[in-house]
């Protein structure tokens, strides 16, 4: 019934005379873009959203402030006069609850129950239970072996390295104790120091001298490894996007791309890099062969060479090569370990634990306080404070000092931030917005935003929904680097597995729906009509929606006479929520003429419908 | 905006029909921007010329050793069994390796002169895709060639084309994976497939093909019972449903299912291999005239550092070789004896341009101490036919042992570059390659092919000569 209401509401609004389509000109917000300069206009905003007039919702009274999160978001939707949605129902928030932390849909039974329990606190409990249970182990995991790149390029250091990052998850380590051993590791080999792959991971082939034995360091480019570990580090642990000074300097290139960074100079980077100048990333050598993947990592290396020729950039153009901090220019002690030394001055630098809050809060909002996460603007992030010309470049700055402090506070806790955030009511808004939604409207987060599932997430639920679980061989390689065939081990659920997989149809589906291949940075899915199309074709959906053995379909064909209870349950299991009186009546209805083909295609098509498809 | 009003917003305008895709996704892609500010730059005149309506992008990811195949040089590596002979049109090719390209070397011109600045195969992929090098700083909003190509034919789609525009094999399997459109709307995204796969899940039989018809229906009825369920909701996903039903469209259009019915015995002389239904297909799709232009082969594993001459290692150039000679060969062959189904009297390979090479070429003279050939961009050579291509030329010249460039083959001093090659593709399809897009995510101008390149300033020309 609700559904029906909603649409009446809807065709009211539609009849409303228009407005002056000032809004044309706004830039979407949602979809703001690397490095729009101005575009990012949290000030301006203002202005324009209080000459309109929006009407303030009169859901506003009633939505709790759960926490300091609550106080930003809506005290500055209220000042500006913003609308906003109101609190998502019971059933959304379960779906989405479960599918952000956890990458999986909910059971029948946990559709049916949630809306039912009448405690108050409910939905603080899932939560509870969701965060650092096994399925948010795994979600998580595969989400750092995405922005971390894991991949061959780690040899078979990536089992290892997935099995460490499940084994920290799960422990709630601190994450800021994590990031210094991924960046201060060394290691005999990375296929038994886990902490060494990402460092691995980075290393770019050099052009391999004659040397047929032992330490051959030409085979790998040390120089311009330290270059894309540095890169690494500031972009995944900084949320600060150091290449474009890997190249050059800032001035006279980014003046309308980052304040912060026309102040910075090549040289700065190579100095930031310097931190790495003698680490050295040697290939083991077996049957006189480099076994690129597998790494024996120290700091016995000469130091940085500033005037090194580089295979990815133009030449350097030399400067001290002495190891200084980027955000702080401070300079490693002397005696110390440079490497340890930097992990030190990352992780204690503010910029550390905002840059990973407003990370995970991109992750769970649909778009970060400052977005993209990892293009900082680090001059702009103070309102009182900034350069001529610019605005502000988080759309809340104070939240997201607030959120960094909390993160910083509570011991680096990425079990708690993620609590934080989903027990606010910001985040447990619904997606659905009462009104003509305006595009400025997004960086307020008037509603909750809507995010197609990513391709592992997907798969998942496909599998959870028919009860029809995938099989992801787990191949390793062997000892001399031809793959074991994945005899060793497989998993059911595409969000278990350390790699991508390399062939077939899962691939092929799995990559329409824009699963990383781990070379590139992660990005999110786009729409192609590719996808409805495995939807309709791929026998990852259409060999599930039969009605083999053990599968949702035949269970229920089995345990229940009444077609009815079969589209009740097929409608809980794949959309989470009961179906209106007119579906239900349409579905039992195809069943009638032969009830397993009915059941079949009722199930193929309720994985088609497009809200299927979405995390809303 | 639109007001959001009912499902009729959803059913799509006649003119938004004749897109691919649909109206109402343009906002959905992460950051698209729709419609462009395109400008020319008067002072950088080009004159297209229009003489393809289809283009083949045969990649040969991993990088092909020029000196071994089409740029041959006699070194210390050479086997005695390669059995190289002059072609008929006068170039030595190994024949033992090459047995069916040796024959249709009438219809190729070679181009022996590129140099790229990028060695290593992730930026060097990424040139090939994207026409221009890797800015890490602006690669999310950088479109591949294939999706500039969809946008500027999407005027020239025709009512009955339900084909995506550009289409892919194996993309997936290179460094950079298949590109998003970056500032373009996401239906100019590329339609990427493997082949094996594609065979099974786009060839409907009669039974199959019913049964869809009959779960359409139901998801049809589903939508329309429950007007409210997408109420209020952002628009990418009402945005995706458009798409579903292009989708549809696609898999109804019996052209469609045609193009991925295979012969054997086309199996057979495309070699049977991932790339050789690759080949087949891009024949078929553009046989069905359907409205697909151009099509990205991607061939990869010719990475060869180690044992390259080993037949029994587990990747070798043996084997590439003969995975690519019967694939190309045969595509060559039938597109030049396929009827143009637009222009009687024509054939397909007179209005298609094929260009086969690699990112860079391979370290020539003796192997390395693992048998192997590494990375060497200084020169290495591209392939160019159809479209009124003069074939049996050689341009350029690379030095007796190939490794540094002694004939650029062109009427500039320096070398041609990826860029004049995206400059010919555009050319070949009417696209003015000098046009300029100014309302960029970043503000950053965004040239068609863009003059400044990564070592400065460079000559952003058509390979005019190949026609000559």
């Amino acid at each position: 019934m609700k559904h029906i209401l909603l649409l009446s509401a809807l065709t009211m609004w539609a009849a409303e005379p228009q407005t002056p389509q000032e809004d044309k000109k706004i830039p979407s917000e949602a979809h703001a873009p690397l490095f729009r300069p101005k575009a990012n206009q949290a000030g301006r905003l203002t202005e324009r959203v209080t000459a309109e007039l929006p009407r303030p919702s009169s859901a506003a009274a009633t939505i709790p402030h759960r926490n300091f999160i609550d106080d930003e978001i809506f005290g500055k939707m209220r000042r500006d006069g913003v609308p906003h949605a109101a609190l998502a129902t019971d059933l959304e928030f379960l779906r989405r609850a479960k599918l952000d932390l956890t990458g999986r849909i909910p059971t029948p039974a946990e559709v049916r129950d949630f809306p039912a329990d009448p405690s108050p606190n409910k939905r603080e409990r899932l939560i509870e239970q969701l965060v650092g249970s096994p399925e948010f182990v795994d979600k998580w995991a595969y989400f750092f072996m995405d922005i971390l790149r894991a991949n061959g390029k780690m040899g078979r250091g990536y089992q290892l390295f997935h099995y460490a990052l499940k084994e920290s998850l799960a422990a709630d380590r601190p994450y800021d104790d994590w990031v210094r051993s991924l960046i201060a590791s060394s290691a005999k080999s990375n296929y038994v120091v886990a902490s060494a792959n990402p460092i691995a991971r980075e290393h770019v082939e050099g052009k391999p001298g004659e040397a047929s034995d032992g330490d051959d360091l030409t085979k790998v480019n040390q120089i311009d490894t330290h270059d894309e570990l540095t890169i690494l580090h500031g972009k995944v642990f900084l949320g600060v996007n150091l290449s474009c000074i890997s190249c050059h300097d800032g001035g006279g290139h980014l003046e309308k791309v980052n304040a912060y960074l026309t102040t910075k100079r090549r040289v700065d980077f190579f100095q930031e890099a310097a931190f790495l100048g003698k680490t050295r990333y040697i290939p083991h050598v077996e049957k006189s062969a480099a076994v690129m993947g597998h790494f024996y990592v120290d700091d016995g290396g000469a130091g940085y060479d500033t005037k090194a020729d580089s295979m990815l950039r133009n030449r350097r153009s030399g400067g001290a090569n002495t190891p200084k901090f980027i955000l702080s220019d401070e300079v490693a002690r002397p005696g110390a370990e440079p490497r340890e030394e930097l992990g030190r001055m990352l992780t204690s630098h503010p910029q550390f634990a905002r840059a990973t809050a407003n990370m995970f809060w991109a992750k769970l909002m649909g778009v970060g306080l400052v977005d993209p996460y990892d293009e900082f603007d680090l001059a702009r992030l103070d309102p009182k404070n900034l350069p001529a010309g610019w605005d502000a470049q988080p759309s809340h700055p104070e939240l997201l000092e607030k959120l960094g402090d909390y993160f910083r506070q509570n011991n680096h806790s990425l079990q708690k931030l993620f609590k934080l955030i989903c027990n606010s009511s910001a985040y447990q808004l619904s997606a659905r917005f009462p009104g003509e939604w305006k595009d400025h409207y997004t960086r307020y987060y008037s509603r909750k935003l809507v995010r197609m599932l990513t391709a592992e997430e997907l798969h998942d639920a496909i599998a959870s929904a028919t009860s029809r679980p995938g099989k992801f061989v787990i191949a390793s390689k062997k000892e001399d680097g031809s793959s074991d065939g994945g005899a060793a081990a497989s998993v059911t659920m595409a969000m278990q597995v350390a790699v991508p997989q390399p062939r077939g149809e899962l691939k092929s589906f799995m990559a329409a729906f824009g699963e990383s291949n781990r070379g590139a940075p992660p990005r999110p899915p786009s729409p192609s009509p590719l996808q409805p199309i495995m939807m309709m074709r791929s026998p990852v959906v259409n060999d599930r929606v039969l009605a083999a053995k053990d599968s949702r379909v035949q269970r229920l064909l089995d345990t229940y006479a009444d077609n009815g209870k079969v589209v009740d349950e097929l409608f809980l299991g794949t959309l989470s929520r009961s179906p209106l009186p007119a579906e239900k009546s349409l579905a039992v209805s195809a069943m009638e003429k032969n009830r397993v083909e009915g059941a079949q295609n009722l199930q193929w098509a309720l994985l088609n419908l497009v809200e299927f498809l979405y995390n809303f | 905006m639109k007001k959001l009003a009912t499902i009729g917003e959803l059913i799509p305008s006649r003119r938004e029909l004749l897109r691919f895709g649909g109206a109402g996704i343009a906002a959905a892609a992460a950051q698209s921007v729709w419609p462009l500010q395109l400008r020319a730059d008067p002072t950088r005149k080009t004159t297209p010329r229009g003489n393809a309506k289809n283009v083949i992008f045969f990649e040969l990811a991993g990088a092909l050793s020029h000196v071994d195949s089409f740029d041959f040089k006699e070194n210390k590596a050479t086997l005695k069994d390669f059995d190289v002979r002059k072609t008929n049109t006068g170039i030595y090719v190994p024949h033992a390796l090459f047995p069916r390209m040796v024959n249709v070397m009438d219809k190729i011109a070679h181009v022996r002169s590129f140099v790229n600045h990028e060695e290593v195969h992730f930026r060097g992929q990424y040139y090939v895709q994207a026409g221009r090098q890797l800015n890490v700083a602006f690669a999310t909003e950088i479109p591949s060639i294939g999706s500039v190509v969809a946008s500027e034919l999407e005027s020239r789609r025709r009512a009955t084309d339900t084909f995506p525009t550009y289409v892919s094999f194996n993309l997936t399997t290179n460094q950079v994976g298949a590109m998003a459109t970056g500032f373009l709307p996401a239906r100019f995204s590329v339609f990427d497939m493997n082949p094996d796969e594609a065979l099974k899940g786009m060839t409907l039989d009669q039974k199959a093909s019913e049964l869809l018809e009959e779960r359409w229906r139901l998801l049809a009825r589903l939508r329309e019972l429950n007007p409210g369920r997408l109420a209020g909701l952002d628009k990418s996903i009402t945005g995706f449903e458009d798409f579903s039903a292009t989708a549809k469209q696609l898999l109804s259009d019996g052209r469609w299912p045609a193009a991925f019915k295979i012969a054997e015995a086309d199996r057979k002389r495309y070699g049977n291999t991932s790339v050789g239904l690759s080949s087949i297909l891009t024949r078929n799709l553009l046989k069905q005239d359907g409205g697909t232009h151009y099509i990205h082969i991607c061939h990869n594993g010719w990475d060869h550092h180690k044992e390259i001459w080993t037949r029994s290692a587990s990747s070798n150039h043996y084997q590439l070789i003969a995975e690519m000679d019967p694939a190309l060969s045969s595509l060559l062959e039938d597109l030049a004896t396929t009827q143009s189904p637009t222009t009687p009297g024509k054939f397909l390979l007179d209005e298609t341009l094929v260009v086969c090479m690699g990112e860079f070429g391979r370290t020539p003279g003796p192997l390395n101490f693992q048998g192997g050939r590494d990375h060497h961009k200084h020169v290495f050579p591209a392939m160019f036919a159809g479209a009124g291509v003069r074939g049996g030329q050689v341009h350029g010249a690379s030095d007796m042992d190939g490794v540094k460039c002694v004939d650029t083959g062109w009427q500039h001093p320096k070398q041609p570059r990826i860029e004049n090659v995206v400059s010919t593709i555009y050319s070949a399809l009417g696209i003015d390659w000098a046009k300029e897009v100014h309302n960029t995510p970043s503000g950053r101008t965004y040239v068609y092919v863009d003059p400044l390149g990564a070592n400065g300033i460079i000559k952003t020309d058509e390979l005019a000569n190949l026609y000559a």
